[in-house]
């Protein structure tokens, strides 16, 4: 359903020398209808980036971006607008991803508005149905966005999404700026609405938890580009690349007496203006060989879908 | 917000004068045809230049027109003529801003160039160059006072909408379809509006000393319409005859912008600092 090839964006940065910040550097990965595909990766590693391209908020540098075999960065305006519905995504900070002047039943209504969806009469109904489903109470309607909590907002940006019934949703880390308890029921959410609609989503994190309850694949970016791609279970049971090894080894463990190995990575991400040579994990990674850092190791499927960039898994 | 202005403004005892001033001017422009005791218009040769008396409470002009009733009306023709005017400059100032913040890049610069002349230009003497090609009529001077005045407001609008442009929902509304003039108009005006209301206010009293300013000059309402500026003008040849036809309108267009003053004076003081300080220029 969505195929993402070579994917691209260079922000130029400088105002004398042209340098440029490599956000995504050559992403390519698939989404099946009514899959969900989780993307990890540390902070600055460009994942906020990689779901706004997909919806062609930004522009890519280069690449391109299949939906249902449409590649939509050579829509044009008008066609882009008319696809635009079937592609939703779902912010970080429900605070400000509503219009503080407007209520909450407004900004619901906004999207049925704006593609006619029910008629004027059926739409006081489809709203209150919205609200009911994502689990708000009627009296929120008249309320502004600044009266209501985090939790509560982002479930109203919820129903104000599946007004115009998306077939794509980007999640860009909807639950990382709420309570945690907050955060379980807006998972729970979350995989309700994504069944009812046979929804396809991009899943962005940086939690490994939330990642393996929501998600059926995974995909692991560093510094802008994938390192390791596959099923979430088979990730999680075995995760090749020493960069997924050392996230997962981060995921706290309840148990006390458990036994584990903790694998702790040196120093700082890098700059991405000045990415380092051949795999640009070398420099945090503790198996390095003389390769890793001449030659920039390629995607390599080792089975099952399992792909991996790593020159120890020849 | 809003209502903390409102309390605040309570608490400024020259703000609430100017509150109930401004009330009365209204009151006295809505009703003027109820409040005067004759025609502005009417012209009476056999009463002309009369001081104050009962018949005629302020005294008449040069052409027997009863001065109470053309301050009464005059009221209509400055307010009505000063509130126009600051709207004008305001949908202009605020759709200009908002273009430019919005769509950035090139057309941005352009705006901003032609903004940073605009306000590098002594404004009154743009204003009158205008006003003079255009010919003189109040139409026509609300109009050279629209092209000179916008570029205030357009500089403000477009900062709050550079800051704004940047929220998330602005991203979302994209995302749902939004054309860009929708969005302009439904998400981002709606939330960079406040300030530029309060700032017209602040703005109305010297806004109204200009209209008459510039009526005196002979540019703006030209007899016989009764407006404060032109009486002026009108009653200068008089000045030492019959001084009460420059003293009443003048004290008119005196108290008017008082009023405006310590209403802006309240509202700014009222406001968020961050206003204040743009407001300081």
């Amino acid at each position: 359903m969505i195929k993402v090839e070579n994917l691209k964006k260079y922000f130029s940065t400088g105002m004398f020398s042209k340098k440029y910040v490599r956000a995504v550097d050559g992403l390519s990965f698939a989404i099946e209808k009514g899959e969900t595909l989780g993307l990890v990766g540390e902070s600055g590693c460009g994942k906020t980036t990689v779901g706004r391209l997909i919806l062609r908020l930004i522009e890519p540098t280069e690449g391109k971006i299949f939906f249902k075999n449409t590649n939509i960065l050579e829509l044009n305006k008008k066609d882009l607008r008319k696809l635009r519905p079937k592609m939703q995504i779902i912010f970080q900070d429900p605070d400000s991803s509503l219009d503080p002047r407007m209520k909450i039943g407004e900004s619901i209504a906004e999207p049925l508005k704006l593609y006619n969806i029910v008629s004027k009469n059926g739409r006081e109904e489809k709203i209150s149905e919205l609200i009911e489903m994502v689990g708000l109470n009627p009296e929120h309607i008249n309320r502004y966005p600044h009266e209501l909590s985090g939790g509560q907002n982002q479930r109203a940006v919820i129903a104000r999404i599946l007004a115009i019934n998306p077939k794509f949703i980007v999640a860009d880390e909807p639950t990382s700026s709420l309570d945690v308890n907050v955060q379980a029921q807006m998972l729970f959410l979350l995989k309700k609405v994504r069944e009812k609609f046979g929804l396809t989503c991009l899943f962005i994190s940086h939690d490994l938890e939330v990642i393996k309850v929501m998600t059926d694949k995974i995909a692991v970016m560093y510094l802008g580009k994938l390192v390791e791609v596959g099923k979430t279970s088979d990730i999680f049971n075995g995760a090749v690349h020493p960069y997924t090894q050392a996230l997962l080894s981060a995921i706290p463990v309840l148990d006390p007496e458990a036994k584990r190995k903790r694998i702790v990575l040196g120093g700082e991400i890098p700059n991405p203006i000045n990415p380092p040579s051949g795999c640009s994990f070398h420099t945090r990674c503790p198996y390095r060989e003389r390769i890793c850092e001449i030659e920039e190791p390629m995607m390599i499927d080792i089975g099952d879908g399992h792909q991996v960039a790593c020159h120890l898994n020849r | 917000m809003r209502l903390k202005i409102v309390q605040q403004l309570k608490k400024d005892k020259m703000a609430v004068i100017g509150v109930i001033i401004i009330l009365i001017l209204a009151f006295l422009a809505i009703f003027a045809p109820y409040l005067s005791l004759y025609d502005p218009m009417e012209v009476n040769m056999e009463n002309r230049l009369l001081t104050p008396s009962e018949k005629h409470p302020l005294g008449t002009d040069q052409l027997g027109r009863d001065l109470l009733s053309r301050i009464v009306y005059g009221t209509r023709v400055s307010i009505a003529a000063a509130t126009m005017a600051t709207l004008m400059i305001m949908i202009f100032g605020v759709t200009i801003g908002a273009i430019a913040g919005y769509f950035g890049g090139v057309v941005d610069q352009a705006i901003m160039r032609v903004v940073d002349v605009l306000l590098a230009f002594p404004s009154l003497i743009l204003t009158i160059a205008i006003a003079g090609i255009l010919g003189p009529s109040l139409m026509n001077l609300i109009i050279a006072m629209t092209a000179t005045g916008w570029v205030g407001y357009s500089r403000i609008i477009r900062g709050s909408v550079l800051s704004v442009k940047e929220k998330e929902f602005i991203e979302a509304a994209r995302a749902m379809g939004c054309g860009n003039l929708y969005i302009i108009a439904r998400h981002i005006i709606p939330n960079v509006i406040s300030p530029v209301i309060v700032i017209a206010t602040i703005d109305m009293g010297h806004t109204i000393l200009s209209i008459t300013g510039l009526s005196f000059l002979g540019l703006g309402a030209q007899p016989p319409t009764p407006e404060w500026g032109a009486m002026l003008n009108d009653g200068k040849s008089f000045m030492t005859t019959a001084p009460h036809l420059m003293i009443f309108p003048g004290l008119m267009i005196m108290v008017v912008v008082l009023a405006f003053n310590f209403l802006g004076d309240g509202l700014r003081d009222a406001l968020d600092p961050r206003l204040r300080q743009v407001m300081m220029k």
